[in-house]
């Protein structure tokens, strides 16, 4: 089947001064049609800045500086202002990480979900009004007449990413980007919050980019999970293969930090040092000068893709391409 | 409608306050209105019973009661200088400075918002960057500078108006705003400027604000990004300025009611100090804070329309 977004080389630079540093460095990867894809790593890392990529959204201070990104047939960077326009909320929608500053706080709720409707041509009231009552049923928000008149700051956070979420998905979009989705908001109504996404990528269709630095949550809804350190792609493959047999040790390491029941007792282990500074220029693996098993190899140049089947593939000169695993697809 | 009602209280007090302290002020300066009235000639007779004409001999107390409760019945008494009656004396004018004031209102709104919106629209743009030089320049000219040079320019070489020939409203209102205009526009320059500087700037911070981002993300694009979300936004501190801005507008028109030989009530300010016409000077004291106070009070309530975060409080 043919990826619905498919980033190649992908590499996104910011200014710092009169220089471009590369923060997002040459990343591959794939979404298909019902996909839910994952972007894993420390803050910092370029999950954010790959995703305002996506959507156009990078500002004056950061740019693509190379690679292509291809919407279905559509090359993002080859279409002009007013052609990203009609596909950005149409097709490819984003939900931001801070439902409390996300939402127009001077707009209703009713206002701010019609608003992707008009933006894209829809001017008839009774069909708004419609739309906006079928979606705020469809993301299980009761009382939409009233919601509809009430403004952001009388909603709690849950309630607001959802109204989010609404206003993404209103259009119909076969790709939703979500930015630390969940992140601002506490335990239970984050489970809530994952559910309903999960639904909308069921019943939709809907594809979802999911950045999160949180492994329980992209374990909780991903098919496929990236992890990123310093701008590059590091590890990618299945949540089972990533999650059950880590190769990378950043991955191994990532795991290494979460609690969990098996090791109860047992002191949480932390990776040392901390992500290099953006800017700092390297040759090697980026990992290499925390990696507990760094050999020189690892230092001269970043290793090349090494694919483990069809669900998992990592940059390790550690891991050698025809090793003989005890290597089970999931 | 609880925070009205509590606005509206505040503004009572704000003026009574004021008029205590204009009448204490003007009460505490030495000199005596029957004897300037008189003269050198007076007599002492004649002198004390002016004095129980005007009231001055009263108790200071009962003169400020009398003087209030004029204020509201508009039994104010006579002018020392016009031997006509306050209430009249400022009826006649107040209409004028009051258009004067509105027009030079409206037009700073019609200058400013569309310069702010077309500066912020690209920061550091050219457009930007002349705005910011003209924004520059307004403020620092004064406003009977300004005044004076539309005079020579408006009046004197295009012949647009005839300087001085000042048209009551009674008589034609069209040429009575028409001569207007041009005095309004150079109180509403210095005032355009202060505005428009702040909601370049405040709708500058507004873009970067993070629904800002939202409505991108749904494909709008930078003119409804600044119509619909920005501009609203922006305008809150801007609105608070407007109050103030009153205020000036109100200052400026004495000094350009002089300019343009205008019969406002900045011309009767300035003739009743020198001729020290106290009774009427207190009475415009209290009128003029009184439309400043009432403007802020309006500012406000604007602003509650606008934010519906501070409805609920």
């Amino acid at each position: 089947m043919k990826p619905l977004l498919k980033a190649q080389n992908l590499t996104v630079a910011v200014r710092k001064g009169k220089k471009w540093i590369t923060v997002v460095d040459h990343i591959n990867f794939d979404i298909k049609q019902g996909e839910i894809i994952g972007i894993v790593g420390e803050s910092g890392c370029g999950k954010t800045l790959t995703a305002l990529s996506i959507m156009g959204l990078l500002g004056a201070h950061a740019k693509i500086a190379e690679g292509e990104l291809l919407f279905k047939t559509v090359d993002l960077q080859a279409i002009s202002r007013q052609e990203k326009q009609r596909l950005m909320g149409y097709e490819i929608a984003m939900v931001f990480q801070e439902p409390m500053t996300a939402l127009n706080p001077l707009m209703k709720i009713g206002e701010q979900l019609a608003e992707p409707l008009r933006l894209h041509g829809i001017t008839d009231r009774k069909m708004i009004h419609d739309k906006v009552i079928e979606i705020l049923h469809e993301v299980e928000l009761s009382e939409p007449e009233r919601l509809m008149q009430a403004y952001p700051h009388q909603l709690s956070g849950g309630m607001r990413q959802r109204v989010m979420i609404a206003a993404a998905v209103i259009c119909r979009p076969k790709l939703l980007i979500a930015d630390e989705a969940t992140t601002a908001l506490d335990v239970t109504v984050q489970a809530q919050i994952l559910q309903l996404l999960k639904k909308l990528n069921q019943t939709m269709g809907l594809s979802i980019l999911f950045i999160s630095h949180d492994l329980g949550v992209i374990r909780a809804i991903c098919d496929k999970v990236m992890v990123m350190y310093a701008g590059k792609i590091v590890e990618q493959g299945s949540v089972g293969n990533i999650f059950y047999h880590p190769l990378h040790e950043y991955t191994k390491g990532l795991f290494g930090a979460i609690a969990v029941p098996e090791k109860k007792g047992l002191p949480l282990s932390n990776i040392p040092g901390k992500v290099p500074a953006v800017g700092e220029k390297r040759l090697g693996c980026p990992f290499a000068l925390r990696c507990p098993k760094v050999q020189d190899i690892c230092l001269s140049a970043f290793p090349s893709e090494i694919a483990l089947g069809e669900n998992h593939s990592v940059n390790c000169a550690l891991v050698e391409a025809d090793r003989e695993v005890e290597y089970v697809q999931i | 409608m609880k925070a009205i009602l509590k606005r509206i209280g505040i503004t009572v007090l704000t003026l009574l306050l004021v008029s205590l302290l204009a009448f204490t002020a003007f009460h505490i300066l030495p000199g005596d209105p029957a004897s300037l009235i008189l003269g050198t000639e007076g007599t002492p007779e004649q002198l004390e019973a002016l004095r129980e004409e005007l009231g001055v001999n009263r108790p200071l107390w009962q003169q400020y009661f009398s003087w209030i409760s004029g204020l509201f019945t508009g039994q104010l008494g006579n002018s020392i200088r016009y031997h006509t009656p306050i209430t009249a004396l400022i009826a006649d004018r107040l209409p004028i400075t009051f258009t004067l004031s509105v027009l030079a209102i409206i037009l700073v709104l019609i200058i400013s918002f569309p310069l702010a919106l077309l500066a912020a629209r690209k920061e550091n743009g050219i457009i930007d960057k002349v705005v910011s030089a003209g924004n520059i320049l307004g403020m620092s000219t004064p406003d009977f500078f300004t005044g004076i040079v539309f005079i020579w320019l408006f009046g004197l070489v295009l012949k647009w108006f005839t300087p001085g020939k000042y048209i009551g409203y009674q008589e034609n209102i069209g040429e009575f705003v028409q001569y207007l205009i041009f005095p309004a526009l150079a109180i509403a320059i210095p005032a355009s400027a202060m505005v428009t500087h702040f909601l370049r700037s405040s709708l500058i911070q507004e873009l970067q604000a993070d629904y800002v981002r939202t409505a991108y993300s749904r494909g709008a694009s930078k003119g409804w990004v600044l119509t619909r979300h920005a501009l609203k936004n922006a305008m809150l501190p801007a609105v608070t300025m407007l109050g103030i801005i009153v205020g000036s507008v109100f200052s400026g028109s004495i000094i350009i009611e002089k300019v343009f030989t205008i019969p406002g009530v900045g011309q009767l300010l300035i003739s009743s100090i020198t001729s020290r016409d106290l009774p009427l000077v207190q009475t415009l004291v209290v009128y003029i804070a009184g439309i400043v106070v009432i403007a802020n009070s309006l500012v406000d309530i604007v602003i509650q329309i606008i934010d519906p975060r501070i409805r609920i409080k």
